[in-house]
């Protein structure tokens, strides 16, 4: 067996087997779980107000109540759901428009490309928040806005590494090799560049999901996100936040699931980036 | 003589992240004051380990276990600590390696490399002062404004004597030169091993030489161990180990050595047309910058090849030898200039699927040709896909491939980095055949081979020019390689073609000067085969 | 002047045009950006009740937004260009004076992050290649997984809860102090990540072992040759840093309450206010520009390979 790989199984292996790593797979299934069977698993009503506000846990509630008397543990459930499918969806815009426009801007040449990434360039130079500040402004508050405003301010990190493992690839002896052969564009690009871009994108989607997962939250904070009338966890974080003192049980909720489901995927984007690197790298012939 | 180093039972170990190797098992030998040993084999032999485990050095991202003794001037090297191994390195014991542009930090320029060399403790104009002295020493004191160039400012053989006079700073009694020529252009390499031996010479110095040719150490070293897997197959004065050998590997490696002589006929073909005619090929690349100008690689390149010839494209790095070669498969575009094939144009920019199944090429790298997801079976049907073979075929068709470059159907399932560099280069051979090229063109193909590898390559080579009947294009920046394989050679320097003959006439009656200085250089980096009486004409 | 300090004048003029052509471009962006949104701020402050019908024609008229919007834009640019920031409508003052009033404390929240982050980023490398088999090491690799897996947005509001409620600290040492540390340890996390790495990398380089080979001891091998090399990365991610960083201060002032450009972020895009939302994304974006186009300066003066033009 060759040293490559070798220390391709053996990271894998150890990927597998480390505690964190295992933890951080829990709480990810977990957290789909919850995600698809949230309006199931809430006990009350999410949305109804009741006159027993900011009461700590038990009596009837789990995880007790919010500023308007309503169910936290509920709240929790469904609101799971949502901001993890709009940081999703956020991503995976950013993942679409980013590595879609470099896909298809990269074979038309150099002039393309030159546009291409003075876009880019200029988007990167805005600070990611208040660019997506900007274009809720343009499109109005609300849940679309913020994917659309994430989407695209993201969406440079993907043009980005696609661009560059798209020249990588172009590159490689081997593409060459190809072309010498009589290979044609087409079996090229889905032989031999694809492959590699796969991998570097799928990287790079673990590490903006949670990224995406917490603007979208911040946003919601900020009162510019989902509409008041959906519980994500950047909205149960903005209403809870005036009366922490008397009820952090209601701010602690949402933030510790924020805080979990971006350690899980953070951890497992690492570990997915670690196994990726060294079989990317090419052992000495 | 007295002794400096006596090496007793040498024992290396190397800890890498996948687990222990044992690199050195045995190895005894000892070098006199102002003496210089040689020490040959090929890759994986140990020569640069067993030097560097001297000085406590170990290879990127592992660490050394060594038992056994190694006494340097009454001191046993083996049982310092870093501390006091520190006391050594560069005082006693000055290292030059194997490729200056690695060897040199690349943020810091000539001046700084050898001035950070020198003992502490000097003022800084007595500094400066031996800074220049080292620099007139290693011939650079003619380079304007050398101290202040960074690596990529000088030439491969600038850089190698930096690299030298900082080795040479402290003022060692024993030099190591690691393979000091071997990343460097051929009429370099001999400027090279002149300067090392005069330093050597001239400060009585002694002199530990690495190298994996054994020209180099018959002209240079009075007394040579051979290396294999790490133990010593023969040792002694070099005229009697080289003369008489005693050893099988010692032999092999003899037979093995490229001869600059040539032997390799022209075709034999009835039809004697031109299978390619290149005329006024002109390519340039853009510079670095923006705003760079652009850098011409091909300069009004015209020459023609017989069908069934094989012409060797011989030049230094920058000479545009490979450029040619990737012009021919259009994967560069040439300024301007015409390509005919066959009889027909051959456009680079729009090759034409027939063009592009008759002219094949092979990669220097080996290991990059090959895609690291595909497994030897996918490379070999990957040609057969594309052209539309019917599938149920292919796998016999690619077991036959490989059987005709040597290799067998326990190869198939073999991922790229599960071959060797010899292996691999074989697949690729075998690649290109699977589409029946008429024109093979081979970038440096064996340059990164051992010489017992490189040999059975060019063989194979030979042979497939036989029964393929193949015209061979073969870009290589070693004449001595060309002489078995070739029967016609052009030179090439800076873009241009300066010559262009038989190959025998080459070797022996050079018109051009620079192809004269090219064939010195190669000559007397191989003194034993001058001698040779095998010429044919 | 020789050929050496021309090239090296010569690359930064190049990069200076490009820092200018981005900057024009988010100039242009952020114009029509805003112009896209239906409704003005005269729209927002006639629904509040606070103007009536003509003196919002008025207001439009002066403002000079019933104009054609080219004619708006080439006013518009020319009166940036001049560095006048304009007016705004909403809180009736020069947007310089708001923005004044605002940046400096903004600025210090970033910049002390800034300083945490590069100190505590650089120290800790190099302390964990120098000495490869200390607590050293840990600790990168504790920074590193922290500010990878816990964003400052959810730290910023436990640290509120634990300080502010549970240990009522927040007034002992200041609401400033603990979104700075928050900032800095993420920043920290960043540069370590990559300027460790890169170390880890360059001390495999042919040159490390001749710097050995040359009897140089540890710690000058380290200083002198590993993290020049590694550092011109690692300067080109602080640079790109800069602008997580604004966010992260926007954030944080938000969520501990203090007084800033993001407080006054969020008030603009409330209430509308184009003019201001504008000064600050151009203010923010030059910024940002800039501090590249300095990190772009000074990894050409470390590496003299980058110099090309």
């Amino acid at each position: 067996m060759t040293t490559e790989t070798l220390t391709r199984t053996t990271s894998a292996r150890l990927a597998r087997l480390d505690p964190v790593t295992t933890l951080a797979w829990g709480i990810f299934v977990t957290a789909m779980i919850i995600a698809v069977a949230g309006p199931w698993l809430a006990t009350h009503d999410p949305m109804m107000f009741s006159a027993a506000m900011n009461e700590a846990p038990g009596n009837g509630h789990l995880l007790g109540t919010d500023d308007g008397g309503r169910d936290v543990f509920s709240r929790l459930m469904v609101g799971t759901g949502l901001s993890l499918f709009y940081g999703a969806s956020a991503a995976l815009l950013a993942l679409v428009l980013g590595a879609g426009t470099a896909l298809l801007a990269m074979p038309l040449g150099k002039p393309v490309e030159y546009g291409l990434f003075a876009v880019v360039d200029l988007v990167r130079a805005l600070p990611g928040i208040l660019f997506a500040l900007a274009f809720i402004v343009a499109f109005e508050p609300g849940a679309f806005s913020v994917v659309l405003a994430l989407g695209v301010s993201f969406a440079p990190n993907f043009a980005i590494i696609t661009r560059a493992t798209y020249q990588q690839q172009m590159a490689q002896s081997y593409t060459q090799a190809a072309k010498v052969l009589g290979a044609g564009p087409g079996r090229i690009a889905i032989m031999h560049v694809l492959p590699n871009i796969g991998g570097a994108l799928i990287t790079q989607f673990a590490i903006i999901l949670p990224r995406c997962i917490v603007a979208e939250s911040v946003l919601s904070f900020l009162g510019l996100g989902a509409s008041s009338e959906q519980p994500t966890w950047g909205r149960m974080i903005a209403a809870a936040t005036p009366y922490m003192e008397g009820a952090p049980h209601a701010l602690l909720a949402p933030i510790l699931a924020l805080s979990a489901i971006t350690f899980a995927l953070a951890i497992i984007g690492n570990a997915q980036r670690q196994r990726l690197t060294p079989a990317q790298k090419r052992i000495p012939a | 003589m007295t002794t400096l180093l006596s090496v007793t039972d040498l024992h290396v170990t190397l800890d890498t992240r996948n687990g222990p190797v044992e690199v050195i098992r045995g190895l005894s030998f000892s070098i006199g004051k102002g003496e210089t040993l040689g020490f040959v084999g090929e890759s994986g032999s140990g020569k640069s380990i067993t030097a560097m485990s001297l000085v406590g050095l170990a290879p990127p991202g592992t660490s050394l276990r060594i038992s056994g003794e190694a006494v340097f001037d009454g001191a046993d090297l083996l049982a310092l600590d870093q501390r006091a191994m520190r006391a050594f390195r560069g005082k006693r014991i000055g290292v030059v390696f194997q490729d200056p542009a690695a060897a040199l930090n690349p943020l810091m320029n000539a001046g700084d490399h050898i001035r950070e060399a020198l003992p502490t403790g000097l003022s800084r104009a007595d500094a400066d002062r031996r800074v220049g002295e080292l620099l007139a020493e290693v011939g650079l004191a003619d380079v304007p404004n050398v101290r202040r160039r960074y690596a990529h400012e000088l030439s491969g053989g600038q850089q190698q004597r930096v690299v030298i006079a900082s080795a040479l700073a402290g003022d060692p009694d024993l030099l190591v030169a690691d393979e000091p020529t071997t990343a460097l252009d051929m009429s370099v390499q001999a400027q090279i091993l002149e300067l090392l031996h005069s330093l050597q010479q001239a400060r009585g110095m002694a002199m530990l030489l690495i190298t994996h040719d054994l020209g180099v150490v018959s002209k240079y070293s009075r007394r040579v161990v051979v290396l294999q897997r790490g133990t010593a197959m023969e040792a002694g004065p070099t005229a009697s180990v080289l003369g008489a050998p005693r050893h099988d590997y010692t032999r092999m490696l003899l037979q093995s050595r490229p001869k600059l002589v040539a032997t390799a006929a022209a075709s034999s073909e009835q039809t004697r047309e031109d299978i390619l005619s290149v005329s006024d090929l002109s390519v340039s690349y853009p510079g670095q910058g923006p705003l760079s100008p652009r850098i011409q690689a091909l300069d009004a390149v015209d020459f023609a090849l017989r069908r069934g010839d094989a012409l060797a494209i011989v030049g230094e790095s920058g000479s545009g030898k490979s450029t040619l070669g990737k012009v021919l498969v259009g994967l560069v575009g040439p300024d301007r200039g015409r390509i005919r094939f066959q009889g027909r144009e051959l456009r680079p920019a729009r090759m034409t699927t027939a063009d592009r199944q008759a002219i094949q090429y092979i990669f220097q790298d080996s290991y990059g040709a090959l895609n690291p997801r595909l497994n030897v079976e996918q490379a070999l049907t990957e040609p057969l896909a594309i052209y539309g073979k019917p599938r149920r075929t292919w796998r016999d068709e690619a077991v036959r491939l490989l059987e005709e470059v040597d290799l067998g159907s326990h190869h198939l399932t073999r991922y790229p980095g599960e071959l060797s560099g010899g292996q691999r280069q074989r697949v690729n051979i075998a690649r290109a055949l699977a589409v029946s090229p008429e024109l093979l063109i081979c970038d440096e193909i064996v340059s990164a081979l051992d010489v017992t590898v490189q040999a059975q390559v060019l063989d194979l080579l030979s042979r497939l020019r036989l029964t393929r009947r193949l015209s061979l294009i073969f870009i290589s920046h070693d004449l001595a390689v060309v002489g078995a394989l070739c029967n016609r050679t052009l030179v090439m320097r800076n873009a241009r073609v300066i010559e262009e003959a038989p190959t025998c006439d080459i070797l022996t009656a050079p018109l051009n000067l620079y192809t004269r200085s090219l064939v010195n250089a190669a000559q007397e980096l191989a003194p034993a085969a001058s001698s040779s009486t095998s010429m044919t004409i | 002047m020789n050929s050496h300090s021309f090239r090296f004048a010569a690359s930064i003029g190049v990069d200076l045009l490009r820092a200018v052509a981005v900057t024009i471009g988010i100039i242009v962006f952020t114009f029509f950006l805003i112009r896209m949104i239906p409704g003005d701020v005269v729209d927002v402050r006639g629904i509040e009740g606070s103007l009536t019908y003509s003196q919002q024609s008025v207001m439009r008229e002066e403002l000079g937004l019933n104009k054609p919007w080219l004619t708006q834009f080439l006013d518009w640019s020319m009166m940036i260009l001049s560095g006048d920031l304009g007016q705004s409508a909403r809180f009736a003052r020069p947007i310089a004076d708001l923005l004044g009033a605002v940046l400096p404390s903004t600025l210090l929240l970033g910049a002390t992050a800034l300083v945490i982050g590069v100190v505590v980023g650089v120290s800790v490398s190099v302390l964990a290649v120098l000495f490869p088999r200390s607590i050293f090491v840990k600790i990168v690799d504790i920074i590193t997984i922290w500010s990878i897996a816990v964003p400052t947005f959810s730290i910023g509001i436990v640290s509120l809860i634990v300080f502010a409620v549970w240990l009522d600290w927040i007034s002992a040492i200041g609401n400033f102090l603990v979104p700075a540390i928050i900032l800095g340890m993420d920043a920290a996390g960043s540069i370590t990540k990559a300027l460790h790495e890169d170390m880890r990398e360059a001390e495999t380089a042919e040159f490390v072992r001749a710097a050995q080979a040359r009897g140089l001891s540890r710690t000058s091998i380290v200083l002198r040759h590993i993290l020049p090399n590694a550092f011109t990365v690692t300067i080109a991610i602080v640079g790109l840093m800069l602008a997580g960083i604004f966010t992260g201060a926007i954030t944080m002032e938000v969520v501990f309450g203090l007084p800033g450009l993001g407080t006054l972020t969020l008030q603009a895009i409330r209430g509308r206010d184009y003019a201001v939302v504008q000064a600050i994304i151009i203010w923010l974006g030059v910024t940002v520009i800039f501090a590249n186009f300095v990190a772009d300066v000074i990894r050409k003066l470390i590496n003299p390979r980058l110099r090309t033009i």
